[in-house]
């Protein structure tokens, strides 16, 4: 065998003579370790007083550089603690930061002791007697299944909260937020994966193990100038966000937060029966923008309280309707009715401009009606868009179908049932023989033709609105919204759209595979007039295709209720439902029917007509239904009302 | 082993879970190494290599247009140029073709005695004005005939094979050579400028540097001037910003250090390779990377500068391993210096990466790396709208092409308001009115878009004393 050349390498793996000396050039495996030689560590650690730590866990060595999780170890009992091992080399480089830790002496951060050891050295932690880890109660949470009633969950966010405000206060930040590193010790809450380094705000280290599930998008780029507190209220509000939809400990399914651009999902698709109130404080603390979250912890803290305050003071947990799989919040509040409510409601649907331009007709229905049954009467309120391509039947059909079948449903139900009426079933049923009635219209069409898809048959969205004092019954189906402006301007989305995206998400596919599916995630899933193929070919109703998300709402008299389709709202096409609150806010002194003609016409002005460029111009229908409810000692009538009684 | 430059390799993620296959990126940094270059990066003067500039101006009719509108424009008459309706004025504004001739002028005074300038000017057609020329009055007769050359349509192909054949004949391999475009139209025959272009890169490796002005078509222009990675874009909105960057363009053609640089990358067959980025000194999306047989692919730059770094980033997506490191690829710098005699130098670095089982430090992630993957995607992102905006201008578009333009300018605006630059989500939010009310997006504003999106954040554009 001839002797390698001298700056040759044999590859133990495959033979080879390797010019690279770390990988093999013929194989590619790695040849030889860079590193420098294992140096000896100390097994055991002198603390002083005769007390000494076992350390033959380093028996092999000094621990890897990037080695994450300290040493649990014990000594003379009852002493416990944790130890981090430092090597000569890696305690040059960290020794500076580590000193700065031991220094800085907060209640959220446990006291350490640096233990020179063979030119390294060790840092020993000692665990308080009651020290409760707080990951227990996250993973119990988790693993009861009906998940956490809101008010623990409150408590919970409120420990992390005061320990992240302590640090604030020294201008440090809990950069690697955790929910399971932290300990708690006599009702405070103490950080534990902080002993050896400490964050500055307005400050980002080179290397930074980020969090999938928590980092913010400013911490994802290394944006060491927008680090501040701002940061930890992203993390707080992510791990509330978590908490309440159920999906703690993991988060969201899949690749995390940077994998579908921090475009958290409205917190309603995975409790459907949210509170109102809950999500919008949440939503700007997740902003990706630092600017735009509550500027500081206790801002934050104290909305969120606000919000539960203003909804209920318990909230519990119970099983979702059959088949999600979800668990939803409900509220147990009875809150006797002792005024009188006034409902003022405008409405207003029109073809929009693109279409007009295009002669084509409003398939967009608008129905608002009185129901009255003995002394007792009911604002139904009614918004459907019918779907514009179909084969069979045409949108505007089914829209008219739909709002008629609804309403004659209702009325019917009222006289014949007594109450207190079962809303979730009535408009259940209502919206299945609208359905019906719907398939039962295109049948004519449908006599004679062969293979029909059953998408190709007309088919309508809808959401619709039963007032019954101040409580609002809604029910949706599809992407026709109702959204709540509340008294300090913002919206929130009370429905959950009825599209393929949003029923992926609810099923907990990972964000970022339905963001992939760009536009198609929008595609109807839930829809009247939905139709499914027999074996003979028949199509017939299919009942879950059609089925309402139900929810109940008790309004407040400053509050206004907005039920539109998606030519109104349409977030990046449309308005965007910031504009949307500001502009119901700006019209506060305009009546209902003013402020439904004023939405209306702005949401026209963002459509295109045709032109060369664009031959069929860029618009929808537009239509909306605006409620307002005021107690009736406070009421005063305001022109062009269109209904204006007391309930 | 070569110690002129350093060849640094970063991952953005350095560790991966051990069994799990990931997208990665790799960046591939080269900076001189001052401890070995010190003298030679601060001394100036006997230095600096002789320069061939190689000059090539648009002279077709729409050059007549002003360089930037005139508030005040004195109407004397109306036409036809380049089959468009044109107004004739009288202005004290200069045109794009005036412009032209200037610049190329005070290029001229800046030559060094041995400096030489090629000239080349295309309509449909092309002329060559003067080969290989010092500065003097032949050089300058020959800059002043731009103004009375061509008048015709656009094709800068034409032009691209007269600098082929000059190229062929001249020899004067102690110079540096890179060729400056300045172009104000849609190019009608862009295959055949891209054909040219690349028969350019592969035959004599010139960096091409491609100015746009007008109606220009920035993608396109990008796609001449990556035919090598040496090559730059610029979009020339007024007088101001033609002479710099013609100043800059030879400032930086005297700053050369290395000749003969490329980079070499070799692949682990085992990786799903995927694009590759310039990331300095300016960004540039080349696309896809096509490695050879040997799983090789290698980059011409040509030239480096004294004081820059060159930065390349690649994506790849490593398919699972047990626990352990396995190199990725390596990367290989290869270049002459000719100012200390040097040729032939290489150097080389592995990318290599850990699959580990602790899930905390597959957690880790690398700043450096991750700051530039934005910066990068944003010019990509832009290319893509290029496309759309094209369906858009002729009718092609979809209603789903629509959402998708209206979504990613609120993408856009989104990524620079979280990075708080106000110019930038200014200029989006400017685009995306004008999407919404004329259903269009002018090429201008992508052309501004795109010349933006080539800047790395931080860096300040090279400036001359005489430029005060």
């Amino acid at each position: 065998m001839q002797p390698l050349e001298p700056h040759l390498v044999c590859c133990p793996h495959c033979g080879h003579a390797s010019r690279d000396a770390e990988f093999c050039d013929a194989c590619n495996c790695e040849i030889g370790e860079l590193s420098s030689p294992q140096q000896a560590a100390p097994t055991q650690i002198d603390l002083g007083d005769g007390q000494v730590v076992d350390c033959s866990f380093l028996q092999q060595g000094w621990p890897d550089l990037e080695q994450s999780e300290p040493f649990e170890v014990t000594w003379q009992k009852p002493h416990r603690g944790r130890l981090h091992a430092f090597s000569p080399q890696h305690w040059a480089s960290v020794r500076e930061a580590v000193e700065e830790r031991s220094r800085t002496q907060l209640r959220a951060l446990p006291p350490i002791r640096i233990i020179p050891a063979e030119a390294g050295a060790v840092v020993l932690v000692e665990y308080c007697e009651g020290t409760n880890p707080l990951s227990e109660l996250n993973s119990a949470a988790s693993s009861a299944g009906t998940g956490p009633v809101l008010h623990e969950i409150q408590c919970r966010v409120q420990l992390y909260g005061q320990a992240m405000a302590e640090l604030h206060g020294q201008g440090l930040v809990w950069l690697n937020f955790d929910p399971q590193a932290v300990e708690v010790v006599q009702g405070e809450a103490r950080i534990t994966n902080l002993d050896t380094v400490l964050f500055r705000r307005g400050e980002c280290p080179s290397r930074l193990r980020v969090s999938p599930r928590y980092s913010p998008p400013e911490v994802c780029r290394f944006q060491g100038g927008r680090i501040g507190p701002a940061s930890d209220v992203f993390h707080l509000a992510m791990y509330t966000y978590y908490a309440v939809a159920g999906l703690l400990p993991e988060g969201f399914s899949g690749r995390g937060l940077e994998a579908f651009g921090f475009r958290i999902p409205p917190l309603r698709i995975y409790v459907p029966h949210l509170p109102a109130g809950i999500w919008p404080v949440l939503a700007r603390g997740l902003q990706s923008d630092p600017l735009l979250r509550q500027a500081t912890i206790d801002e934050f803290l104290a909305e969120l309280d606000a919000a539960i305050r203003a909804i209920s003071p318990a909230l519990w947990v119970d099983r979702s309707p059959p088949g999600s799989g979800k668990n939803r919040l409900i509220s147990p509040r009875n809150r006797r009715r002792q005024n009188r409510w006034c409902p003022e409601i405008g409405q207003l649907t029109i073809a929009g401009a693109a279409k007009s331009a295009l002669g084509a007709v409003n398939q967009d229905s608008v129905v608002v009606e009185t129901v009255t049954h003995e002394s007792r009467r009911w604002q139904v309120m009614i918004v459907a868009d019918g779907v514009s391509v179909s084969r069979i039947g045409r949108g505007e059909i089914a829209s008219q179908t739909a709002c008629r079948g609804l309403l004659e449903f209702v009325q019917q139900a009222v006289a014949t049932t007594p109450g207190p009426h079962d809303w979730a079933s009535i408009l259940e049923q209502a919206c299945l023989q609208a359905s019906q009635q719907i398939l039962q219209v295109a049948q004519p069409e449908l006599a004679g033709l062969r293979n029909v898809a059953d998408n190709e048959v007309m088919s309508t969205t809808l959401v619709m609105g039963i007032l019954d004092g101040n409580v609002l019954h809604l029910a949706n189906v599809g992407d026709s919204r109702a959204y709540r402006i509340s008294s300090n301007g913002i919206a929130e989305q009370l429905t959950v759209d009825g599209d393929v995206g949003t029923s992926m998400l609810a099923e907990g596919v990972p964000p970022e595979q339905v963001q992939e599916l760009g536009v198609s995630a929008k595609s109807l899933r839930y829809c009247l007039g939905a139709c499914s193929q027999e074996a003979d070919g028949r199509l017939v109703c299919n009942p879950v295709r059609c089925r309402p998300t139900y929810s109940r709402w008790e309004l407040g008299p400053d509050e206004t209720v907005v039920l539109c389709t998606d030519g109104l709202v349409e977030e990046g096409v449309f308005l965007e439902p910031e504009e949307l609150a500001a502009s119901v806010t700006a019209g506060v002194s305009s009546t209902a029917q003013q402020l439904a003609e004023r939405l209306v016409c702005e949401a026209d002005h963002r459509q295109r007509v045709p032109s060369p460029n664009e031959l069929g111009g860029f618009g929808d229908n537009i239509s909306c239904v605006i409620l307002r409810v005021t107690e009736a000692r406070q009421t005063r009538m305001k022109p062009g009302t269109v209904k204006n009684e007391t309930y | 082993m070569s110690e002129e430059f350093i060849l640094e390799c970063k991952l953005d993620q350095p560790a991966i879970l051990a069994g799990q296959s990931t997208d990665l990126y790799s960046l591939v940094t080269i900076r001189p190494n001052i401890s070995k270059l010190g003298a030679l990066l601060e001394s100036a003067g006997d230095t600096v290599l002789p320069a061939h500039l190689i000059v090539v101006v648009d002279v077709s009719g729409s050059m007549a247009t002003l360089i930037e509108a005139d508030p005040n424009p004195k109407v004397v008459g109306h036409g036809r140029v380049d089959g468009q309706n044109v107004t004739y004025i009288d202005s004290k504004l200069p045109s794009r073709l005036m412009v032209a001739i200037k610049v190329v002028q005070r290029l001229m005074e800046r030559m060094a005695p041995d400096d030489r300038m090629t000239l080349s000017a295309f309509d449909h057609e092309a002329y060559s004005l003067a080969v290989n020329l010092p500065a003097g009055p032949e050089l300058r007769t020959a800059i002043q005939s731009l103004g009375t050359t061509g008048g015709g349509g656009t094709s800068m192909g034409k032009a691209f094979q007269v600098v082929s054949s000059v190229l062929g004949r001249t020899e004067n391999s102690s110079h540096t050579r890179r060729i400056v475009v300045l172009t104000d139209g849609e190019d009608q025959e862009p295959a055949l400028a891209l054909s040219e272009a690349e028969s350019l890169g592969a035959q004599f490796r010139i960096p091409i540097y491609a100015f746009g002005t007008g109606t220009s078509r920035g993608e396109f222009l990008m796609q001449i001037c990556k035919t090598t990675l040496g090559g730059a874009f610029r979009d020339i909105a007024d007088e101001r910003q033609a002479e710099d960057c013609f100043s800059e363009f030879l400032t930086t053609q005297k700053n050369i250090l290395a000749t003969n640089v490329a980079l070499q990358l070799w692949l682990s067959p085992e990786i799903f390779v995927r694009e590759l980025y310039r990331t300095k000194p300016e960004i540039l999306f080349v696309g896809d990377m096509q490695p050879d047989s040997n799983n090789t692919v290698q980059f011409a730059i040509e030239y480096m500068e004294k004081n820059k770094a060159y930065e390349f980033l690649f994506r790849c997506t490593v398919p699972a391993h047990a626990a352990g490191r396995f190199r990725l690829a390596k990367a290989c710098l290869l270049y002459d210096l000719p100012t200390l005699g040097l040729v032939g130098q290489r150097v080389e670095a592995n990318i290599a990466v850990e699959f580990t089982a602790d899930a905390d430090k597959a957690l880790v992630r690398v700043g450096d790396v991750r700051k530039v993957i934005g910066q990068a995607e944003v010019q990509r992102q832009l290319l893509f709208l290029q496309q759309k905006r094209d369906a858009l201008a002729n009718g092609s578009a979809t209603e789903r092409d629509r959402t998708i333009v209206a979504r990613l300018l609120d993408e856009l605006i989104r990524r620079f308001d979280e990075h708080g630059d106000q110019a930038s989500v200014n200029m989006y939010r400017n685009m995306k009115t004008e999407f919404l009310d004329k259903g269009l997006i002018s090429q201008e504003m992508i052309n501004r878009s795109l010349a933006a999106s080539s800047k790395v954040e931080g860096t300040v554009a090279v400036q001359e004393i005489d430029d005060f």
